[in-house]
């Protein structure tokens, strides 16, 4: 029997969902501030609409549904789903205001893109779009990054009790901390050192290689926030490539590795157990799973002759292996030479980077290389236990932070979800190849998306068909969440139709 | 005999003027991104608007061109740049440029960038600065949502339905 | 006080460069296959 939710259940949902949006309009006041300051007038109008418009929809949810009562696990996992769901319609207005997208639909494709930290884009003319658009596409990507809820905890939340549902809810199955608002702080933490550190490196490298001044800061801003964020917004329409510089690819590319590391294995470190960087089963098959596909991208290359020398397949080559597999999206070549330059061996490499993705608990995509080491671990002992007489009994273990026995539970819920990712991958893959593009770019953009990557090989544009752009949207929202709140949201909705 | 010989001479003539045609003709990013080999190491004619900034380093320069189907990267001594006065962006439109130069598939100098090393750049038609006037329906919509937006936030203050 | 606090400071600086060492370990490792890969031994 399926029980119908009552109307304090909703509530209790309305009222978070609410806090969510007027949070998210409180945040449009920093885009509203860039465009006063650097007097466009035009773009400071839509933040003023849209800011409104947040804060008016936040105050009347939060004034509807008023209540005393804390969210259980249930309420969480929907909160999270419809406050991502809904950020992405809030978000958007801004940005359709503006004009450089083709429809509501396009600019609601860009704001799921940047809260999911995907990449994927569909502006018209980004070369001529204002500071304060770019920052707050930008922002989308940090915010969304860290995650929405890591956000409201942190300011709209009253209690810890409160806020576990809405943080296990957003993909974290792990806290770092004990207290899930200390976790959410130290995530904070950690967020903005690193933006201070890479804006400064970034601002400077694009300062002298000859970006005017106030630009080369909000660039280096801008690409700092979205390589931390694993996101993959840039402020050109060229990507990375605009900057033509091999030290701001160096930046990025270590800017993007640390966005994808755990964020229990950055306390750690920071508390001085330097040593878990060797041994931890993450870093460790996060190394070799690297150093394989990009031997397999690279040869690819080599053999079908592209990108000759060193450099050249350092820059191109290990750029894009880079990018694919911490999930993040820059690019430093074009969409269409992924077609044209790229064999499908190097193209393989880079799927498989982009399907494995980066840390658990990072702001990385994907189905996380944790699980696929839990995975190759159990396999191992699998084999190995094989060749043992039958009563003998094995231990396996993991090192991650400390040492997890591999239990059968813990395989299951491991094993379950990447099953999810790969039928996400081949869903977005299916809806390719129904409208007509051929398979192997159909793949590639499918897995781009759900794993929150953002690389492009053309597919997406503004004239692709609406129903593509859907189906993005919805793998984009699943795979950031790993799908357990997205079914609790759907549960939710069929309960309230069919329950009693 | 002799109308052979020089219909075969109008002919060449021809098509030389053909392929002489072919080389003026401005080629277009996407074209030069999507057939690489067929124009890697050739002189050809980019056309486009520079957006972004002139990247000046040491005596060279970088300059991004857009035309409609693409951008191009573009590497030239920076005594050729100094004449480009708009650059494309929020406020400008950028100056339309016509560059000739030779166009690299994977250039090894460059770190296997596809780019165009030019040797002459021409403006073909100058920017200007980009005028964007305040919409009367937005201002409208403007004021009354943030008079909503100021109401709403006055009866949550008074009732205290929120922490 | 003050010289706890230090120490904490200091063990994030450590931190903080391990991470960064650890990503310029990373490309000097891609840098050694793409030397290999490309030929550049030959």
């Amino acid at each position: 029997m399926i029980l119908r939710p009552q109307l304090q259940d909703i509530k209790i949902i309305g009222q978070y969902s609410g806090r969510v949006i007027l949070g998210l309009g409180l945040l449009m006041l920093i885009p509203l501030l860039v465009a006063v300051c650097l007097g466009e007038h035009a773009a400071a109008l839509d933040f003023v609409i849209a800011a409104s418009f947040c804060l008016s929809a936040g105050y009347v949810l939060i004034l509807i549904c008023f209540t005393h009562k804390e969210p259980t696990w249930k309420h969480g996992m929907v909160i999270v789903s419809l406050s991502w769901l809904l950020a992405m319609f809030f978000g958007a207005v801004p940005l359709y205001l503006s004009r450089h997208w083709g429809g509501y639909l396009d600019a609601c494709f860009d704001a799921m893109s940047g809260f999911a930290t995907t990449g994927l884009t569909l502006v018209q003319d980004l070369d001529h779009l204002s500071f304060a658009h770019n920052m707050w596409r930008h922002l989308t990507m940090y915010i969304g990054g860290q995650g929405i809820m890591i956000v409201a905890i942190t300011f709209l939340v009253r209690g810890a009790g409160s806020a576990l549902p809405v943080y296990v809810g957003e993909a974290r199955d792990e806290k770092v901390l004990p207290n899930v608002v200390q976790t959410a702080r130290f995530i904070w933490l950690v967020s903005l050192v690193y933006l201070l550190v890479g804006t400064l490196a970034l601002s400077v490298t694009a300062f002298s290689s000859g970006v005017p001044a106030v630009k080369s800061f909000f660039h280096g801003l801008w690409v700092a926030m979205a390589a931390w964020d694993t996101g993959g917004f840039a402020p050109q329409s060229q990507n990375i490539l605009y900057y033509h510089n091999f030290t701001f690819e160096l930046i990025t590319i270590s800017l993007m590795l640390l966005g994808s590391l755990n964020f229990r294995l950055h306390y750690a470190l920071w508390a001085g157990k330097r040593k878990e960087i060797f041994r931890n089963i993450e870093t460790v098959s996060f190394f070799i799973s690297i150093m394989l596909l990009f031997g397999l991208t690279a040869f690819g290359l080599a053999s079908a002759g592209s990108y000759p020398g060193v450099s050249s397949l350092f820059r191109k080559g290990f750029y894009q292996v880079i990018s694919a597999h911490t999930g993040t999206g820059y690019m430093t070549i074009h969409p269409l030479q992924f077609v044209g330059e790229w064999r499908a061996l190097s193209l393989m490499g880079v799927i498989l980077c982009m399907a494995m993705g980066a840390g658990a608990c990072s702001t990385a995509g994907g189905i996380k290389i944790l699980r696929i080491g839990v995975i190759f671990r159990a396999l191992l002992e699998d084999i190995k236990r094989t060749m043992l007489p039958r009563s003998a009994v094995v231990m396996d273990k993991i090192h991650h932070i400390k040492d997890i026995v591999l239990g059968e539970k813990l395989l299951r819920q491991v094993a379950l979800i990447t099953l999810a990712y790969i039928f996400l991958y081949l869903l977005g893959t299916l809806a390719g190849i129904a409208l007509g593009y051929p398979l192997k770019l159909a793949l590639f953009e499918s897995v781009s998306a759900g794993a929150n990557v953002g690389l492009s090989c053309g597919i997406t544009r503004p004239s692709m068909p609406a129903a593509l752009k859907i189906t993005y949207i919805f793998q984009m929202w699943a795979g950031r969440l790993e799908f357990v709140s997205v079914f609790a949201l759907l549960g939710t909705i069929i309960a309230l139709v069919r329950g009693k | 005999m002799r109308i052979f010989i020089i219909l075969i001479l109008l002919f060449s003539v021809y098509f030389q003027l053909s392929i002489y045609d072919v080389q003026a003709a401005a080629v277009t990013a996407e074209e030069l991104v999507k057939s690489p080999q067929q124009y890697d190491g050739k002189e050809i004619v980019y056309k486009g608007e520079v957006i972004g900034d002139v990247m000046v380093r040491k005596d060279f320069a970088w300059i991004n061109v857009s035309d409609e189907s693409g951008v191009m990267g573009i590497i030239c001594p920076k005594e050729l740049v100094e004449k480009i006065k708009y650059k494309g962006s929020y406020a400008f439109k950028g100056d339309i440029i016509s560059v000739k130069g030779t166009f690299r598939r994977w250039c090894p100098e460059h770190g296997g960038d596809t780019d165009i090393h030019a040797e002459k750049i021409s403006i073909v038609q100058e920017g200007e600065a980009v005028e964007h006037p305040l919409d009367a329906e937005k201002i409208k919509m403007s004021i009354i949502l943030s008079a909503i937006a100021f109401a709403l936030a006055i009866i949550h203050l008074i009732t205290g339905r929120f922490r | 006080m003050i010289g706890k606090n230090f120490v904490k400071i200091w063990l994030v600086f450590l931190g903080i460069s391990t991470e960064i060492m650890m990503t310029v370990f990373i490309m000097l490792c891609a840098l050694g296959i793409s030397w290999l890969i490309s030929g550049g031994w030959r």
